[in-house]
């Protein structure tokens, strides 16, 4: 069977269990997403959704009334949805009902080489974020910017400018190997963002700025593949860009994994 | 005390251990005995029956006293007899071998040279050769690592750079084979590296009855002296590899000294360390760390720098040579499962010249990436199924991956990849992996150094946190170090944060040796293990995650100790990993002139060994000039291969060796030998008083020295072999018997005026 055809029916059959989550979730007072993902368990080895919490928490807007600060988009559902459809379609070894919330200076975040970062026009970051964000990624750490547009990369370049010295933001080819890590995606520019608007462009921080290097970093420009995540199982969205968005998500991580 | 003997029996003991002892009385022995009983019998019957003064016991003391006067006198009546074989004067032939290596430079114990020893004492006009001259045609032969004739030792020059003692007999026995041969004289030291054993000669001596007579020259131990022992370094190396090289030196007259110990490649220093020296005669061990930089044959060179006084100082300095290859070795990393330490252990070996890791990653149930491989081909069908195709491969890693996977062939595949390919297996640990992957009781359990406990229901609930330091075997291993230049000190250890562990490994097996344990708080774990199996060897590093190494915070961004430590392993996983062909050189330094054995051994792409492939050695001279020499099947052992190359002058020859089969390449491979003087003479080079004394006793010959040697004319007249003739030497005149008689006739009056009995 195509793996295509696997992500269908995982999704089809993750929907369930999703769903009893979501409504668990919807159900649940709306301003929590936050401080109560399901469970924010220690390192034990196994591949974990580590989502970078930045700013001091209060602020920012949310969806269906929900008051949620911007680093917490899409949070925790779209986590836990990505996590189960990883460990459902691949070998990786993945405990879905665990999603860690790290701050970008906490040590605990070099426990998980894979980062998810969300709505970085609004990450002040500070120093030490600054300085660990660049070690991070300097040992072999990977991350993963989804969901800003616009102005917002001036923002995040200026993060990475200074946390990796001499750095340069370039754009991620289209036959680039995390587009055919798991899922050959042939049009990375394929996937429409969520909201419309502007064409989705891949930036990347490669290794040395050299695009045949470890890529450090994948930037979705224009896009946002998590609000296709969170809301896989309600039919917000057509399957198919569902689909395609874990397609991304399961690339970017197999990617990280192996490289 | 030979000499008292022989003024005592008139004759040394060799002539009594050599002769027989007859009586030539004329009269018969029957007669003679009767004669001797009754006169025994009167003597007794007169003691007996003496009155007087003498109690019993007196009478029985003065009886016995007679009685053992009058067996004297009887046994001199009987003219003993001993019966010699001589060797025939001027009718037999002597071979002196006299070793003309450098070791005869050496001073002997008089303090001059052993040379000037052994030419004084069988030079032409010496007493010695005088007397043998007189019974014996002699030959004399020189010996170092050929044999020649020559006129005697003043022409030697005592120059040879090695002594091969079996050649040098062998070929003075078949140059003497055609005339009577009472014996060979060895005047050595007996310091031979020749590389035979001895009893290759003395068969054939001993089966032609030709006794062997040695003078040792020198002293047994040379003191004051420093020596460096073995030094024992890979045949060859990877470019760039750390090696851990254990330097033995002994010495006598330095106790508690220190002393440099310096390790050079082509005069570059590589280490310098320092060893301070134990109790004579106890080798103190230098450990010292150093990489090989420069491809190619490399002449390594360990010395320590000349101390006051000392008796040799040329065995100060060691060489060995080291094949250091830059060829990239392939490693095969299956994955059973996507997970961080396939990424780093990627990364860490990422800048290695020599260790290319092909990845095999499963990403889900029959769908696989391929990393890093060579061609659209490689692995595009899975893990190998076929010997050839792994086979092709000099390491194999496992990781996270169930046994059941695997066909029970391809279990057995794996096996055979360690045993019969003598590639190096690593098994990391993981929750498929080990036993909890279902290894246990299979043909990779066979395999691996560490044994497989009860599997944990589940694996997740058996993860354990270790601190990982280094056993005692493991602080000095090349695959257990951080740092490639000096050995790693316990607080790089400590600093590290710490692994973690599914799989519950506490015991290695016998034979295997622990390298990195684990403290697990209640108990020790074992973490990195390794053994040799059949021709290869196997590794466990039984850990799910060390990649922790470099990414924790803790772990400073440039601290390599992640990348050097799997660099490490990785190396020495496939370090001396064997091809299809290999070569193999008896000595890898020899004289100019000397004939050195090559041995190819051929196997196919399923390392099975080839008896009809077609051999062939390119010898290029260190001029360029070539010579092809084909190789022979041995005939002695399947899929080997040899031919004797002959470098006629000083530098490095080069053995290019190529082999097909079936019109198909099989492979080829290199090697080098220096040609060139070589100091192996100055080391051991005290007498070797055991192996020519074993020499002289297991052919019926003697040892002597230059003090005892006088006696060698006579021990050769009545010892040694060719033509001979029985003579008859009389006992009766022995002193010792008149001494006898004089005594008990003394003692049995001394005791009459004791007792009053006069």
């Amino acid at each position: 069977m195509k793996p295509l055809g696997i992500l269908g029916l995982a999704l089809v059959a993750t929907a369930a269990t999703v769903t009893l989550d979501a409504r668990r979730t919807v159900e649940a007072p709306a301003s929590a997403p936050a401080s109560a993902p399901q469970s924010d368990n220690p390192y034990d080895g196994r591949y974990t959704f580590a989502r970078i919490q930045f700013g001091g928490g209060g602020g920012g807007f949310g969806r269906f009334g929900r008051r949620e600060p911007p680093w917490a988009h899409d949070h925790p559902r779209a986590d836990r949805n990505f996590s189960s459809i990883l460990g459902e379609l691949t070998f990786v070894d993945t405990d879905a009902d665990n999603i860690r919330t790290l701050r970008m200076d906490d040590p605990e975040v070099f426990k998980y080489p894979v980062i998810y970062v969300v709505e970085v026009g609004s990450w002040n970051a500070s120093q030490e974020e600054i300085d660990a964000l660049g070690e991070f990624l300097g040992k072999g750490g990977f991350m993963i910017v989804d969901d800003f547009r616009d102005r917002q990369i001036y923002q995040l370049q200026g993060i990475l400018a200074e946390a990796l010295p001499g750095m340069e933001i370039l754009e991620v080819p289209d036959d680039h190997e995390i587009f055919d890590s798991f899922y050959f995606i042939e049009d990375p520019h394929s996937l429409i963002p969520p909201y419309g608007g502007n064409r989705p462009i891949y930036f990347g921080v490669f290794e040395d700025n050299d695009i045949s290097k470890r890529l450090m970093a994948i930037l979705n420009y224009n896009n946002d593949i998590a609000e296709y995540w969170e809301f896989s199982d309600q039919g917000f969205y057509p399957i198919d860009l569902a689909n395609e968005a874990y397609q991304f998500g399961v690339n970017y991580v197999m990617y990280a994994l192996t490289h | 005390m030979e000499r008292i003997f022989e003024a005592l029996f008139k004759f040394r003991p060799l002539l009594f251990r050599e002769g027989d002892l007859t009586f030539a009385t004329p009269w018969p022995m029957a007669l003679l005995v009767l004669g001797a009983a009754v006169i025994a019998v009167l003597a007794v019957a007169t003691y007996g029956t003496a009155r007087g003064r003498s109690s019993p016991g007196d009478r029985t003391v003065l009886a016995t006293l007679r009685l053992a006067a009058l067996g004297i006198l009887t046994f001199c009546l009987m003219q003993p007899t001993l019966i010699l074989s001589s060797t025939v004067a001027q009718r037999n032939f002597v071979g002196i071998l006299v070793d003309d290596s450098r070791s005869m430079t050496l001073p002997g114990e008089d303090g001059r040279p052993r040379s000037v020893t052994a030419t004084e004492t069988f030079g032409a006009d010496s007493e010695l050769v005088e007397a043998l001259s007189e019974r014996f045609a002699l030959r004399y032969f020189r010996f170092s690592g050929d044999a020649g004739r020559v006129p005697g030792p003043e022409a030697m020059g005592f120059d040879g750079t090695r002594t091969d003692l079996v050649s040098a007999l062998d070929r003075a026995r078949e140059e003497l084979s055609s005339v009577p041969l009472s014996g060979l004289v060895v005047l050595s030291d007996g310091a031979d590296n020749g590389g035979r054993a001895l009893a290759e000669a003395m068969v054939p001596l001993q089966a032609a009855s030709v006794p062997v007579f040695t003078v040792g020259l020198g002293e047994e131990t040379l003191d004051p002296d420093i020596q460096v022992g073995e030094v024992e370094l890979p045949r060859t190396a990877l470019q760039g590899s750390a090696l851990v090289v254990d330097i033995l030196v002994s010495h006598r007259g330095y106790r508690g000294r220190r002393v440099p110990v310096v390790v050079e490649d082509g005069g570059r220093i590589l280490v310098e360390d320092s060893v301070t020296l134990e109790s004579d005669g106890e080798p103190a061990v230098a450990r010292v760390r150093f990489s090989l930089d420069e491809a190619g044959p490399r002449r390594i060179r360990v010395r320590v720098p000349a101390q006051d006084g000392e008796a040799v100082v040329q065995n100060n300095v060691r060489e060995v040579s080291v094949e250091v290859k830059a060829r990239r070795q392939k490693i095969l990393y299956f994955e059973g499962e996507p997970r961080y330490e396939l990424k780093f252990l990627r990364r860490a070996i990422a800048d290695d010249p020599n260790v290319q890791v092909v990845v095999l990653q499963r990403t889900a149930d029959n769908k696989y990436l391929r990393l890093d491989v060579d061609g659209p081909d490689e692995l595009v069908d899975g893990f190998p199924d076929t010997r050839e195709e792994l086979f092709a491969y000099q390491g194999l890693i496992l990781g996270s991956v169930e046994a059941s996977f695997f066909t029970s062939d391809q279990l057995r595949m794996i096996a055979d990849f360690v045993s019969v390919r003598g590639g190096g297996l690593l098994a990391l640990g993981g929750r498929n992996a080990l036993a909890e992957g279902g290894y246990g009781g299979t043909a990779v359990d066979e395999v691996l150094p560490v044994v497989l406990e009860e599997p944990a229901p589940d694996p997740r609930r058996a993860y354990t946190e270790m601190k990982v330091g280094p056993t005692p075997a493991g602080a000095s291993h090349p695959a257990a170090q951080l740092r490639t230049e000096d050995a790693t000190p316990d607080s790089l250890w400590a600093a590290l944060p710490p692994l973690s562990t599914l799989n519950r490994i506490v015991r290695v097996k016998p034979g295997a040796t622990s390298l990195l344990a684990g403290d697990a708080g209640d108990e020790q774990r074992v973490v990195l293990a390794h053994q040799r199996y059949g021709r290869g060897k196997a590794l466990a590093f039984a850990v799910q995650d060390s990649w922790m190494w470099q990414m924790h915070a803790d772990v400073p961004l440039d601290d390599p100790s992640h990348e050097i430590l799997w660099q490490q392993i990785l190396r020495w996983l496939v370090e001396g990993v064997p091809d299809q062909v290999e070569l193999r050189a008896e000595r890898d330094a020899v004289e100019p002139g000397e004939r050195v054995r090559i041995t190819a051994e051929v196997l196919d792409s399923t390392y099975l060994a080839i008896n009809d492939a077609s051999v062939v050695a390119s010898v290029t001279a260190p001029d360029g000039s070539v010579e092809q020499l084909v190789m022979e099947w041995t005939v002695d052992e399947d899929g080997l291969y040899a031919a004797e190359v002959q470098p006629t002058f000083a530098g490095s020859w080069t053995v290019d060796v190529s082999a097909a089969s079936e019109g198909a390449i099989v492979g080829s491979g290199v090697l080098h030998v220096d040609a060139g003087p070589s100091d192996a003479e100055y080391f051991d080079a005290g007498r070797r008083t055991a192996v020519l004394e074993r020499l002289a006793e297991d052919t019926g010959g003697r040892f002597y020295t230059p003090e005892t040697v006088s006696s060698l004319p006579e021990d050769l007249q009545f010892t040694g072999g060719g033509v001979t003739l029985t003579e008859e030497r009389d006992l009766w005149d022995m002193p010792i018997l008149f001494l006898l008689l004089l005594g008990l006739v003394g003692a049995e009056w001394g005791y009459r005026r004791m007792r009053g009995l006069v």
